[in-house]
């Protein structure tokens, strides 16, 4: 089956689908992604596929990377809450977590229009967390119907429809 | 004089049901809701066989925030919440109110699911929902739908007496029907 990666790196990958040059720290950084069958780089993480696009808009994005070993299950109560505040409280274009097993919350892509206001990211409280800006990677996100909150066949939160058999 | 809710409405003496009757024939097990496209709360537009996706969902037209019983319902619904938010089941309200009206009243009750406005009342007599008693607001007659995936109407409930509107048990009972039909794997594999 095939999913949607994304990383972020020091340099271009060849192999990748989509690579933005953006800007984090103060310095350059190289959005990727992939839309294949298996994880193609060891810091790609799966994510909602339609969060992915060339042709979105600028914007900021709050994007946490938990390290291996600091992961909680993806049912732990903290990342139900994150999950729970932000279908109740949407951010203006969207949420992706981020997927490398099907137990544990790898992170997050939290997508904000304007500047970096992301003191408010649930996921951020999980783990490191830094804000990258770029343009032509993210596309907005309508929020999810809800109050359904679990994942679709292990999918990454919040893409709603389980696989068609 | 208007016949009671929940009452069979006569029919006219050529056979035809009364032109409004005859607009919420949508709203019995086995109608179908038409697939509406309003704003939400946010503003952006939805389209509501987009928001049902594969999960059984309710679709729940309401006065507004000004209804005390309306706001007894919400109260319900909002308990009956965190058992759907992990039962693969959505939730749909739709109102007259404007979306910033929508959000301020979906926000203070804390709930999680979609609310849709129809402040310019375009799908109002089309489905035969519009409260004429109610001059001052002009509201949705209040009106549940139970629906699965392709927006067939599983169960419907008239609410513009309380006692009509569903309780939280017979919404559990639908859901779990309609859960029961959707999911080939209710019997788990052996």
């Amino acid at each position: 089956m095939s999913r949607t990666y994304i990383a972020l790196l020091d340099h271009e990958p060849e192999d990748a689908d989509v690579t933005v040059v953006g800007e984090a720290d103060g310095g350059g950084i190289v959005l990727a992604a992939w839309r294949t069958g298996r994880r193609p780089h060891p810091r790609a993480a799966s994510v909602d596929p339609r969060i992915v696009g060339t042709d979105g808009p600028a914007m900021s994005t709050s994007w946490t990377e938990l390290p291996a070993g600091r992961r909680p299950l993806f049912d732990a109560p903290e990342v139900l809450e994150a999950r729970r505040r932000l279908l109740r409280d949407w951010p203006t274009y969207g949420v992706s977590t981020l997927v490398t097993d099907s137990l544990h919350l790898a992170g997050s892509v939290l997508l904000w229009p304007g500047g970096p206001l992301f003191e408010d990211d649930p996921f951020a409280r999980l783990g490191p967390s830094r804000v990258v800006r770029s343009r032509g990677f993210f596309v907005p996100l309508p929020a999810p119907t809800g109050p359904a909150l679990e994942r679709y066949g292990g999918a990454p939160w919040p893409f709603d429809q389980f696989p068609v058999a | 004089m208007q016949p009671l809710p929940g009452r069979p409405v006569a029919e006219k003496p050529d056979g035809q049901l009364p032109e409004a009757t005859a607009r919420t024939a949508w709203l019995t097990p086995g109608g179908q809701v038409p697939d509406l496209e309003l704003p939400d709360s946010t503003g952006g537009v939805r389209r509501l066989s987009d928001l049902v996706g594969g999960d059984p969902t309710l679709v729940h037209f309401y006065r507004g925030w000004f209804c005390p019983k309306e706001r007894q319902f919400f109260r319900m619904l909002a308990a009956l919440q965190d058992e759907a938010e992990v039962a693969y089941t959505r939730f749909v309200s739709i109102s007259v109110e404007p979306p910033e009206v929508s959000a301020a009243y979906r926000a203070g009750l804390g709930a999680r699911w979609t609310f849709l406005s129809d402040t310019e009342r375009r799908y109002v007599d089309a489905l035969g929902l519009r409260e004429t008693t109610d001059t001052v607001h002009d509201p949705y007659l209040p009106t549940c739908a139970v629906v699965d995936p392709d927006l067939t109407v599983h169960a419907a409930y008239r609410g513009y007496w309380f006692w009509g509107r569903p309780t939280a048990e017979e919404l559990r009972q639908d859901f779990r029907a309609l859960t029961r039909a959707l999911r080939p794997d209710w019997d788990p594999p052996a």
